[in-house]
């Protein structure tokens, strides 16, 4: 074992025949981690830039994209795969493979989906000319967006996909994502100071602050999650969550206490902070600030920047899974994942993730089309008094419940503890867990309502009576 | 100060969790096409806008025969777009030789037709500017400037025939006679509402016919009549184009679109079929 | 929430947003010294947008002006047409020997339309005010709903936009078979469509409390620049033209005036943005409560259904042989608050002079007052909360 999983090391053992060297290693890391991950992350946040505009379009009473199918990519296949006729037959092939039934309403379907919108879209971003302003600081400028997508993917490094499927195998993978994604603000603030325009720079400033501040939550939060389970280790940390039977939902760290359900919110909410999704936008606030940070951007480096966001919002999305909803272990009883054969196993696994992902994604998609933008001053109050203080209460919390339970992990929280149990706590003992919190809190909702709650009758009135 | 605090907290979760539900019921109600709430947007060029009602202020169409050239159009109009020309005909009733709408500067208000004392002015429901919409290509660009040359009522026909056929179908000789007469960015047909054809030279020599066509009606009213009768016969087998400009001006357009209010049946096409007895270019 | 801008060494960063910013409503340009986040000047500068509608208005005939009027202020066309007409009605009127008056039925639609223009014209305020906020789908149901509005006004004069409908002496065409029953249905359908805009950003609290305390004017000064509309009516003084200057049958609709009274709670004070931006909500809803009482009154229809009621070119241009020498002022309430046209004749066929008071032109005024210290996030906001419509400021 090197650290970068079963699946490297089997795939360098069969290349070296024995013992792997160092390139044999490489190879097998990049033929198995680098690029299947670029492979499939990138249509998957092309996709997921579909899939937004669809959504948006069907919130806001609108068609979306509803053109572009996916004949010109399959045109383009046929052209490939029949190179050696000449383009004529090429071409009455594939009219006559599109006038197959099927073939024709799939591709009805995808145009009326806008599938083939990404690709068109990728054309487009790749034909366009590569502006650099006058005033920018070249290197910087240039430079910059390549920094984001490398702080958006080298976090996925220790993201388990499945049992056998963990890049790197690391007692601080926990510590190493969060700050691995802190390139991303120093890339945002290249992008800012570096396009030589003043709205760039206000939005890399506003960037920078946001970020900077969001990673206190975070943190707070993750290390809520390394107090609770006493590892780093993301992988320990899944493995943790694991619950025989069919109830394997139970087993999440979300529903072990309401601390934990917290800290899943708070690393939720800082987690769109991260990525500068709304409402947390402010960085490239279109209204305000025409586009911040990526202003001056066009073309290939502006849609790295787009690309950046969205691979960063699947890592926020796997991060969140792997950290409080069980990673990729299904909510249905892991045993029958677990006896399946490698080949099987792993893509089940990746799947279980991906849809937790994706529904993370949608979620993040759902706010945006909602919620107005939050101000500067009101994204750092945000942070740094609501935030901040809940996740101090929640990691108290948690210490009082592990002490309640009979002891503390914290200790050994750099150990590498892959197969330790959860804290064991007798179902009184859960119950007494989300019972104690909760009730505290509802009495402290309910006595602030009564104190505060009061809304002005005309708001009342413009509300339908409720407010 | 605890309270204020969890209050905003719980009031922003809550009003936060509300506006989602209610996005959320937007999402799900368009997605089932339910409550009329389906897209209130369209796919313009491929759906075609709906005009609703039938007081649409559309493009102008003048029926030329009701026309008496009393110029009240002209005077009400904010903008002045219309040009006109009348002449005597034989019973000594006023017509309009020529009758130029610039819709190139009309804002649509509708005023001249409320001053219009013969209803021969109406707007008909057309008010599709693009030259491209739908393969059918018709002008719309055209300045103060470029005014004055019409083709005849056969001119006409033939160009709304030709502009509506796909270009490779077009024998070798239609084409030249076609390309003449396109502008100079290959797109659109010039003079379709009867607006004209213009090249300076073109300009000068309908200018020259007019003022000749003038002195010639001075000279000889005889002639007039011969004329007037001339572009009645020219008028005569028009109805082909009706029942409005606009169906002139997308005459493949799968529904032509409706008479314009008020316009008998066998209305001519406004300003071109006024323009029968002008010089051609 | 406003910060002084102080800087030690007292540099500062010119942005100049506008003509062409996404959140500026048409080209309003606005040049704003800010201290990093923080506004310490800012200067509307306006004039993109003029088209020499006053001077126009001395070269055309009077009925002519009416769809001059519209693209004065083309968000509510209608209420522009109805201010122009009423004045040129009161300064015809004004020579005994003309004795038009508009019939009644006329009066009637013409409050009708101009409620539902206000409607219209409100939507586009708080979409667009939402809009610039960072929401974008209030914005989208705002202006599909101002659709439903828009597609009766095409039934009823054939434009969408720029309406010249009004018409001197009356309105240009009677209410069509079906408008009744279809401006009832929409007014329904409508009503229960604001509640989900008002859940889904009004109370929100992120929404809340960006406009809380966000650019408070004082009654005091918003009477001093000159505010109007509401504007004015956000920052507590209750004025309207329509209840305190009744023109048309406004006198007898008993018209209802919300006024800002720090809706946003503890957070807001009274004159803020939110207070503004709750003002035209509230006013939505008596738009919509005008409209139904004005229905009720509406005497029955005379003459054919497409026949102009009253009007210059039914009968007032007959009876007006000269127009008289004089000079008249009137002012109505627009959506964007007084609508005011002073017009001095000399007896010719056009007009010696015409003025447009516009509601928009003193709210910019008021920019550079109250956007020093706010955040430059909320430039955008203010300009929303204002309502700026730019043709209106620039004519
Ligand atoms: S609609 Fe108005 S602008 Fe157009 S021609 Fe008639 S009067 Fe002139
Ligand atoms: S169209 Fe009507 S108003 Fe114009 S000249 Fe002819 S008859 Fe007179």
């Amino acid at each position: 074992m090197n650290g970068f999983g079963y699946a490297v090391d089997a795939l360098a053992a069969w290349l070296a025949g024995g013992e792997p060297g160092w390139i044999a290693l490489t190879i097998a890391v990049l033929a198995v981690w680098v690029v299947p991950i670029l492979l499939l992350v990138f249509p998957i946040a092309a996709l997921g830039q579909i899939l937004e505009r669809k959504i948006a379009a069907a919130i806001q009473r609108r068609v979306g994209p509803s053109s572009a199918g996916l004949d010109g990519p399959l045109r383009f296949g046929f052209r490939v795969l029949l190179f050696f006729l000449p383009r004529a037959r090429q071409d009455r092939i594939f009219a006559a493979f599109c006038n197959l039934r099927p073939v024709r309403s799939l591709l009805l379907v995808s145009r009326r989906l806008g599938l083939g919108q990404f690709v068109a879209d990728g054309i487009k971003m790749l034909g366009k000319e590569d502006i650099v302003p006058t005033g920018a600081d070249g290197i910087v400028f240039r430079l910059a967006p390549y920094l984001a997508l490398a702080g958006a993917f080298l976090p996925f490094c220790v993201v388990p996909f499945g049992q056998h499927l963990v890049m790197l195998e690391t007692e601080v993978a926990a510590l190493f994502a969060i700050a691995v994604s802190g390139i991303v603000v120093v890339a945002l603030k290249m992008a800012g100071w570096g396009s030589g325009s003043k709205w760039s720079l206000l939005g890399g400033m506003r960037a920078v602050a946001q970020l900077v501040s969001y990673e206190v939550p975070i943190g707070l939060a993750v290390g809520g999650v390394v107090l609770w389970c006493g590892t780093m280790d993301l992988h320990a940390i899944v493995g943790q969550q694991y619950e025989p039977g069919v109830f394997s939902l139970l087993g999440w760290n979300v529903v072990q206490s309401p601390f934990l359900a917290t800290l899943a919110a708070v690393f939720f909410i800082a987690g769109l902070a991260e990525c500068q999704r709304s409402p947390f936008d402010m960085a490239e606030a279109e209204s305000e600030l025409v586009s911040g940070f990526n202003t001056e951007y066009s073309g290939l480096r502006w849609g790295l920047f787009a690309m950046a966001e969205y691979t960063e919002m699947l890592l926020i999305g796997a991060l969140l899974a792997t950290l409080f909803f069980g990673g990729y272990q299904s909510p249905i009883g892991e045993e029958w994942i677990v006896g399946l054969p490698v080949w099987l196993e792993v893509p089940i696994h990746g799947a279980i993730l991906g849809v937790k992902v994706v529904t993370v994604f949608l979620v993040m998609m759902w706010i945006r089309w909602t919620l107005p933008r939050f101000r500067v001053d009101q994204v750092m109050r945000l942070s740094w008094l609501v935030l901040v203080p809940m996740c101090l209460v929640s990691m108290f919390g948690l210490a009082v419940t592990l002490l309640a339970a009979g002891g503390t992990h914290a200790g050994e929280a750099f150990g590498r503890v892959a197969s330790r149990p959860r804290p064991d706590l007798h179902w009184l003992g859960h119950l007494a867990a989300w019972a104690v919190p909760v009730a505290i809190g509802a009495c402290l909702v309910v006595m602030a309502k009564k104190k505060h709650g009061q809304v002005h009758p005309a708001l009342q009135r413009l509300t339908g009576g409720r407010s | 100060m605890i309270l204020a605090w969890i209050h905003d907290v719980v009031e922003a979760v809550q009003s936060c969790v509300s506006g989602m539900r209610t996005t959320g019921r937007f999402l799900v109600e368009n997605l089932r096409g339910e409550g009329g709430a389906m897209s209130a947007t369209r796919e313009y060029p491929e759906q075609p806008a709906e005009v609703v009602g039938d007081r649409q202020r559309g493009h102008l169409v003048n029926d030329a025969d009701r026309c008496i050239v009393c110029h009240a159009c002209d005077t009400v109009c904010p903008v002045d777009c219309f040009k006109m020309d009348g002449e005597r005909d034989g019973d000594n009733k006023m017509r309009a030789s020529r009758f130029d709408i610039d819709l190139s500067k009309c804002i649509y208000c509708g005023l001249c037709v409320r001053a219009c004392p013969t209803d021969s002015l109406s707007m008909t429901r057309t008010f599709e500017m693009d030259p491209q919409h739908e393969g059918k290509r018709f002008l719309f660009r055209r300045n103060s400037k470029q005014v004055d040359v019409r083709f005849d009522a056969p001119e006409m026909e033939r160009l709304h025939a030709l502009a509506a056929q796909p270009r490779e179908a077009l024998s070798a000789e239609d084409r030249a006679w076609l390309d003449a007469r396109i502008d100079d960015r290959g797109q659109h047909l010039i003079g379709i509402y009867g607006l004209g054809f213009f090249t300076p030279e073109q300009k000068a020599e309908a200018d020259a016919a007019r003022e000749a066509k003038k002195k010639a009606k001075d000279a000889a009213a005889a002639a007039a009549k011969a004329k007037a009768a001339a572009a009645a016969a020219a008028a005569a087998p028009k109805p082909a184009s009706v029942p409005a400009p606009a169906a002139g001006a997308t005459p493949a357009a799968p529904a032509a679109p409706p008479a314009a209010p008020g316009a008998p049946p066998a209305t001519k096409s406004g300003p071109d079929a006024a323009s029968g007895g002008s010089p051609t270019p | 929430m406003t910060i002084e801008a102080s800087t030690p060494s007292g540099e500062r960063m010119t942005l100049n947003m506008g003509p062409h910013h996404p959140a500026t409503h048409g080209v309003l340009r606005i040049v704003v010294e800010s201290d990093g986040e923080v506004v310490a000047t800012c200067t509307p500068d306006h004039g993109y947008l003029h088209r020499s509608i006053e001077k126009i208005g001395e070269c055309v005939e009077w009925p002519m002006f009416v769809p001059y009027t519209d693209r004065v202020d083309y968000v509510c066309a209608m209420n522009a047409n109805l201010a122009y007409c009423i004045a040129a009605e009161k300064l015809l009127q004004s020579d005994p020997a003309n004795t038009f008056v508009v019939p009644r039925r006329g009066e009637c639609i013409r409050v009708l339309v101009a409620e539902l223009n206000r409607i219209s014209s409100h939507l586009v305020a708080v979409g667009a005010m939402a809009m610039d906020v960072g929401a974008y789908t209030p914005f989208l149901h705002g202006i599909a709903q101002r659709e439903g509005v828009n597609d009766i006004f095409e039934k009823l004069c054939g434009q969408r936009l720029t309406y010249n409908y009004v018409t001197i002496g009356g309105v240009a065409y009677d209410l069509y078979d079906t408008a009744i029953d279809e401006i009832r249905r929409f007014l329904d359908q409508f009503e229960r469509e604001m509640v989900r805009f008002n859940k889904l950003v009004t109370t929100n609290t992120i929404f809340r409390d960006r406009c809380a305390s966000v650019a408070t004017v004082s009654a005091a000064e918003a009477i001093a620049w000159g505010l109007v509309g509401p504007n004015l009516r956000g920052s507590g003084v209750d004025f309207d033209l329509r209840r305190d200057e009744p023109y048309g049958i406004y006198g007898e609709l008993g018209v209802q005036v919300p006024v800002g009274q720090a809706f946003a709670g503890r957070k807001g004070s009274v004159g803020d943005a939110y207070d503004r931006y709750v003002v035209r909500l509230l006013e939505i809803l008596e738009s919509i409560r005008l409209c139904r009482a004005v229905l009720e009154l509406l005497p029955p229809a005379a003459a054919k259904a497409n026949d102009p009621i009253g009007g210059w070119q039914a009968d007032v241009g007959k009876q007006v042989k000269r127009p008289p020498k004089g000079e008249v002022h009137v002012r109505t309430e627009a959506p964007r608050g007084e609508m005011g046209y002073f017009l001095v004749s000399d007896g010719t066929k056009a007009l010696f002079r015409v003025r447009c008071r516009t509601g928009s032109f003193t709210a910019a005024g008021i920019f550079h007052h109250v956007m020093r210290g706010i955040f430059l996030a909320d430039v955008v906001a203010v300009i929303g909360s204002f309502d700026i419509v730019v043709p209106e400021i620039d004519r």
